[in-house]
């Protein structure tokens, strides 16, 4: 399988001839049209900030005079939507809704969970019904209205697994009409993850018709985390589900990271097609930052043992190709979720420079031309992450 | 002859700009067109083991009960001459305290816990609590919100009083000697010890709200089901 990096020569030339230049991103007169959520340091909420951009393309943000503080506002999930987000508090096991208006984050309801204290997937099922699955003392999942944060619904799935395992949900999407739910299982000790995928289909809305399979090809089928990137359904109908076997998530290290694709109304994994992308990384594993458009998803290595730095890749799940974007750069952190945002035609990610710098990037699938955008100044560090989304107000 | 390993982001930047010589320029072109590589099926174990170390190293440095901070600055003889000063002064006041009043009482805390609830101590409002099947030892100086820990796999720390507590976290069972390691813990939150000998190297403390921020999944998931059962 051949890695085409002769297509450096072009992205790397795009990347010196498009430096960035000032410009007032922030403070002209038309209404912004994207947000930044920036978490100053990971295990902490006490330097977020939210700033409203006009353009991810160029400029330059200060972190720290820009945008409204919004520290100790958001908990340890968030989940973003268009017109609204929401929060959940670990410790109060409570979910608060925050409605988009003039630069701030207006409260706007809030829905008591107990119980329930860890997201791993969410799919609007409808504008009135939210899924949210995750674990409380086991394996649950919920289902909201958000307009008026009601609970609808609080189960656990009882699906099989191994003998002495606990269920743990993967990924979760709808599709023409069917709810498809990857999952995995860990022992007692939750060390490594099970060396088997499952994916279990249910009809929507009746949420019947159950249908489970199985595949050993790779584990661990999605992420499992609140707001990281692990699949996309593309202009044909068929879903690319990512599998995420790296040490953060499934800790399954013998399994590769790979890409199952699911066709159109199927209830299996396509047993015709899988894409290995930990052999065309010498066996590192790859995390998925987003989908790029076009068949293709931009990721970003664990760490490469040589280096402690990674390496930013653009994957094409239709050539089965990995093209190197960025090289020996610093390991992200991904609280509230992956850097990335697909606008439907550009996909863009935050790469931490160094104390006080960080980058974001846009990457044009059709042209194939990576492009830096908006610099990020002040209070950004390392252990910065962040959030980049356009909502509609 | 350059191998793959020198072909850094520097190397490519300077080749694009056409700044390389001809054993630049053949390297960084003769590894451009290698795309007929060795694909290894996976990494080797040793290989993933240098990728947990260097992830938990990372984690390592980011604790939200901060390590105390370490003095950087130089200083001059004046301020030596004040912190002489400050030193003597505060000397006294400790030796007064310590023979004369009760603030630096310590308290001695055992938590031997062998059963399946959990078993918790409050001392001056810090609440210490030892998870089943673990241990918890603790020398507190109750008046000046300090004091020692060591305990073994995971243990809880509420801060309930009126003012940040300043521990030092010693070495966790036996296995192997850990660096005492200090943490401020802020008051009103609580937070999560931990040192799980198979895979940290170093004692984590961390704001049990974010554990997710710092641990791999596996690891959050286990300590929140042992958080959950008690």
């Amino acid at each position: 399988m051949k890695i085409k990096r002769l297509s450096l020569i072009f992205l790397s030339t795009c990347l010196m001839a498009c430096q960035p230049k000032h410009s007032e991103n922030t403070s002209s007169g038309k209404a912004p049209k994207y947000v930044l959520l920036v978490n100053g340091e990971k295990g902490s909420r006490e330097q977020d900030r939210m700033i409203w951009l006009n353009s991810l393309d160029s400029g330059e943000v200060i972190n720290t005079s820009q945008g409204t503080d919004i520290s100790n506002t958001l908990g340890t999930y968030v989940i973003i939507r268009d017109s609204f987000l929401i929060s959940l508090d670990k410790k109060t096991q409570t979910l608060s809704k925050y409605n988009y208006k003039e630069d701030q984050l207006v409260p706007s309801g809030k829905l008591a969970v107990k119980g329930f204290d860890f997201i791993s997937n969410t799919v609007d099922l409808s504008p009135n019904q939210l899924y949210i699955s995750g674990q409380g003392d086991k394996d649950m999942h919920l289902i909201i209205d958000p307009q008026q944060m009601k609970l609808l619904k609080k189960a656990p799935w009882n699906f099989p697994v191994a003998k002495d395992q606990f269920r743990f949900e993967t990924s979760a999407s709808l599709h023409e009409g069917k709810l498809y739910l990857g999952y995995s299982s860990f022992g007692k000790e939750f060390d490594h993850c099970s060396d088997t995928s499952y994916l279990a289909v249910l009809d929507y809305p009746a949420l019947n018709n159950l249908k489970i399979t199985k595949d050993t090809r790779s584990a661990f089928p999605g992420t499992g985390v609140n707001g990281l990137f692990d699949s996309f359904i593309d202009a044909h109908g068929d879903q690319y589900l990512l599998s995420s076997p790296v040490f953060y998530h499934g800790n399954h290290p013998k399994a590769a990271t790979a890409f199952y694709k699911i066709a159109k109304g199927a209830a299996t994994f396509d047993q015709e097609y899988f894409f290995n992308l930990s052999s065309l990384t010498k066996g590192v594993h790859l995390l998925g930052i987003t989908n790029a458009g076009n068949g293709q998803v931009v990721l970003v290595t664990a760490p490469i043992p040589a280096t402690g730095k990674t390496d930013y890749y653009i994957a094409d799940v239709y050539k089965k190709t990995l093209k190197l974007l960025l090289k020996d750069q610093q390991y992200p952190n991904f609280i509230w979720g992956t850097s990335g945002f697909f606008d439907g035609s550009k996909a863009y990610f935050v790469v931490n420079e160094k104390d006080g710098q960080a980058q974001v990037y846009s990457y044009d699938a059709k042209k194939e031309v990576l492009k830096k955008g908006v610099l990020i100044k002040g209070s950004v560090s390392s252990k910065s992450s962040y959030l980049l989304f356009a909502p509609k107000i | 002859m350059m191998g793959n390993k020198n072909i850094t982001a520097g190397l490519l930047e300077k080749y694009h700009s056409g700044l390389c010589n001809a054993e630049e320029i053949l390297a960084v072109e003769s590894w451009m067109e290698d795309g007929e590589e060795e694909t290894e099926a996976i990494h080797s174990l040793s290989e993933e083991q240098e990728i947990e170390d260097s992830i938990w190293a990372a984690i390592q440095h980011s604790g939200i009960a901060k390590d105390q901070p370490k003095p950087g600055k130089k200083f001059s003889i004046y301020h030596y001459g004040i912190a002489a000063s400050i030193f003597i002064a505060f000397s006294a006041v400790f030796l007064y305290h310590q023979f004369s009043g009760p603030n630096t009482e310590k308290t001695f805390v055992n938590l031997h816990n062998f059963g399946t609830d959990a078993m918790e101590k409050n001392v001056d409002g810090l609440i210490l609590t030892a998870l089943p099947k673990s241990n918890v030892h603790a020398v507190l100086n109750t008046g000046v919100y300090s004091g020692d820990v060591s305990f073994c796999d995971v243990m809880l720390l509420k801060n309930e009083s009126k003012k940040d507590i300043e521990l030092k976290f010693v070495s966790a069972c036996a296995s192997q000697t850990l660096k005492p390691r200090s943490y401020t813990l802020k008051k009103g939150i609580t937070y999560v010890a931990l040192r799980v000998d198979w895979k940290s190297p170093e004692i984590i403390v961390v704001d049990q709200r974010y554990l997710e921020d710092l641990l791999p999944l596996n690891v959050a998931m286990r300590i929140n089901k042992k958080i959950q059962s008690i």
